[in-house]
């Protein structure tokens, strides 16, 4: 072999590990040009104040999308987490004594207890979508579609129009204190974000949504319980949107009705922008915390900068456009190579 | 006793200039401290309709606080002037409120109130319904520009007043120095853009008066605390905050305290309770009360004047009615709060 043919077979293999590796590079090349272009564009954005600033803005969603990173690697959607999150947050708030100026006939039960009938609501509703998409068999972007007005529909119902400001010390002390200096919000973020990491990559379980993402068929000729594993992934998503609901009321002082209506997309976003595909059977954890930062810094940054406001949505819109793009163009390359391979 | 004279001066007043249900209305528009039974007596004795009446209302969406204070009062009111109030939410959705009003055409009604969602989305409908003799009284936003529809008459408060009236009350009391961030509304909203208006105004008359910032939040608490971080760590001093409602305030004011800087003068509008509890104890300094109750209650009044005093626009009630409410300070917070809790304001 000459020097020449080894450089080439050196260039071509690590064009293809490059290439491999798109899918994890691109979303973290995005987020280390928009860290750049923020810290150039304002002096405020680059500092430790803000660092912590951005972790507490991306904690709820965070959160959210852990659990819709299972639905997702599944290769199903779950539209119904953030009005999941809203009504397991409007039900924690109902359970708890408020002040008396609001406006609302709930019923007040000890800390404990509202948060169990909160965690039992999301569970409940979790339930429903998997029950809907696996046994009856409708189209999970549709069963959720369905559960989103659900969930609209029952924080309507708590609290007709009211807002309500007080949940269980437990919940506060989870979405709304420091410790250390440091949001509480985030830690809970980030126990979320390692529990999800480890059951996804060191569990059998965690093998078996690769699985039934990456072929359906395969994982079920293979023993896999596909419609168990769905189930339990929308489940997991129901609780994980619920509890974000629960911190996220405590965190921003309110329970009130279309609170994280905006998080959907968010969520659904920083799944996969980061780069887990939307197919299916690929990505992870990793790739969510990349997605949650390119939103956070995004969002956070567009804050910072004097901006048309018009502007800012636009903006928005276009990048996470572009890493679409990026993610359904790789998707693409490995197909072709899998073909090419056979 | 000095009450019940109080009320006896008042009808004979009323009757005195001539106006029967109008009369009424005009009293409780004034809200004037008159208590539901009083209010009842005076319907009677002036525009209560013997028969029952049926109203159809609809306003911008119940999910919103503002909107379902309409409601009850619109339904207070309703019970002590005869009339049955059936409601056509509009859910906070332009598309959606169109889709009730269609259905609210098709009905029969003695009269029917509406606040818009979206300006011009529901012209049709309600030009079908005035077309068929019904009033159409307009609530707080135009349905469509009062040269282009025929409404009985449109019951609004002034936002550029109401945004102007808060910031005056902050900048006094900075003594006209400082600096200050107007958190917005969506920017398409013409409540928002009156109240940016106002703002702008006494700004704009403060030469001392620094403005650090005014991007819109969109009446999102989530985005306002997500704004209301930046700031904090943006602008090492911040003297007041004016903010398009009290929701948003509410949300930043939380940020500001996890952060020790509630030394910021807030300003909100609207007044709702929570806001009134927060003037009060003072985490907020002021807001503007924007009168939901008079402005639902008032279109109830206007409804039954039309229906059973013959009322006529332009004649006994103008086209425009302008229905602002007061800056809330500590000074008078438990009054405005009584004052909404029998829907007077």
């Amino acid at each position: 072999m000459t020097f020449q043919q080894t450089s080439t077979a050196r260039a071509s293999k690590s064009s293809l590990f490059l290439r491999s590796q798109m899918r994890n590079i691109a979303p973290f090349a995005t987020l280390i040009l928009l860290l750049i272009f923020f810290s150039i564009a304002s002096p405020s954005f680059a500092t430790i104040d803000n660092a912590s600033n951005i972790l507490t803005q991306i904690s709820v969603t965070g959160i959210m999308a852990v659990g819709l990173t299972f639905v997702i690697l599944c290769g199903e959607i779950d539209l119904s987490v953030a009005s999941i999150a809203n009504a397991t947050g409007i039900v924690v708030a109902y359970f708890t004594l408020q002040e008396s100026y609001v406006n609302i006939a709930n019923i007040p039960v000890a800390g404990w207890l509202a948060v169990a009938l909160a965690l039992a609501a999301c569970t409940g509703l979790g339930l429903v979508n998997a029950f809907g998409t696996t046994v009856i068999g409708i189209p999970s972007f549709i069963m959720t579609l369905a559960m989103m007005q659900i969930g609209a529909g029952i924080s309507a119902l708590l609290v007709r129009g009211q807002i309500a400001y007080n949940v269980p010390d437990i919940v506060s002390t989870l979405g709304a204190s420091n410790v250390g200096g440091f949001p509480t919000i985030a830690l809970v973020l980030l126990a979320f974000l390692l529990v999800g990491h480890v059951t996804l990559t060191y569990t059998r379980f965690g093998r078996y949504i690769y699985m039934v993402g990456g072929n359906r068929e395969a994982a079920e000729y293979s023993g896999v319980n596909v419609k168990l594993i769905l189930g339990a992934a929308l489940v997991i998503c129901a609780v994980c949107s619920g509890i974000a609901g629960m911190v996220g009321v405590a965190h921003f002082g309110s329970a009130q009705q279309n609170e994280f209506d905006g998080y959907l997309l968010d969520a659904i976003a920083a799944v996969v922008v980061g780069g887990t595909s939307l197919f299916g059977g690929r990505g992870g954890i990793g790739n969510t915390i990349v997605g949650l930062c390119v939103l956070g810094v995004l969002n956070n940054g567009l804050d910072h900068i004097q901006i048309d406001s018009f502007l800012k949505i636009l903006i928005r819109g276009l990048i996470l456009l572009a890493a679409l793009i990026v993610n359904v163009y790789v998707q693409n390359i490995r197909s072709v190579e899998r073909a090419e391979g056979a | 006793m000095s009450e019940d004279k109080h009320s006896k001066s008042r009808r004979d007043f009323i009757r005195t200039a001539g106006v029967t249900a109008a009369g009424s209305a005009a009293a409780m528009l004034g809200g004037l401290g008159i208590s539901p039974a009083m209010a009842q007596e005076m319907a009677a004795a002036t525009g209560r309709s013997e028969k029952p009446l049926k109203a159809a209302f609809s306003n911008a969406g119940l999910q919103a606080t503002w909107c379902a204070q309409g409601k009850q009062a619109a339904e207070h009111w309703g019970k002590l002037f005869n009339v049955e109030v059936t409601w056509f939410d509009g859910q906070l959705d332009a598309v959606k409120q169109r889709a009730a009003i269609d259905n609210m055409a098709s009905q029969k009604w003695d009269f029917v109130a509406i606040q818009a969602f979206g300006i011009g989305t529901l012209i049709q409908p309600v030009q079908k319904m005035i077309d068929a003799g019904i009033p159409v009284i307009d609530m707080d936003t135009l349905i469509a520009p009062l040269d282009k529809i025929n409404v009985h008459t449109f019951l609004a408060p002034n936002n550029e007043f109401m945004g102007a009236a808060v910031t005056q009350a902050l900048v006094q009391k900075l003594g006209g120095k400082g600096k200050i961030i107007m958190t917005q509304g969506a920017l398409g909203h013409t409540g928002a853009q009156g109240r940016a208006k106002g703002f702008q105004s006494v700004i704009a008359a403060n030469p001392g008066m620094e403005v650090l910032d005014d991007q819109p939040a969109d009446w999102d608490v989530t985005k306002a605390s997500r704004l209301w971080d930046t700031y904090l760590t943006k602008y090492p001093q911040i003297d007041a905050a004016f903010f398009h409602n009290d929701d948003m305030a509410l949300a930043a004011y939380n940020v500001m305290k996890s952060r020790g800087r509630t030394d910021i003068l807030i300003g909100g509008v609207d007044a709702m309770p929570p806001a009134i509890a927060a003037v009060a104890d003072g985490r907020m300094y002021a807001t503007v009360r924007n009168p939901s109750s008079r402005i639902h209650g008032g279109a109830i009044v206007a409804g039954v004047a039309a229906v059973t005093g013959g009322e006529k626009t332009g004649e006994g009630i103008p086209k425009n009615v302008v229905t602002d409410g007061p800056v809330v300070t500590k000074d008078n917070a438990a009054g405005m709060q009584w004052m909404q809790n029998h829907f007077l304001i």
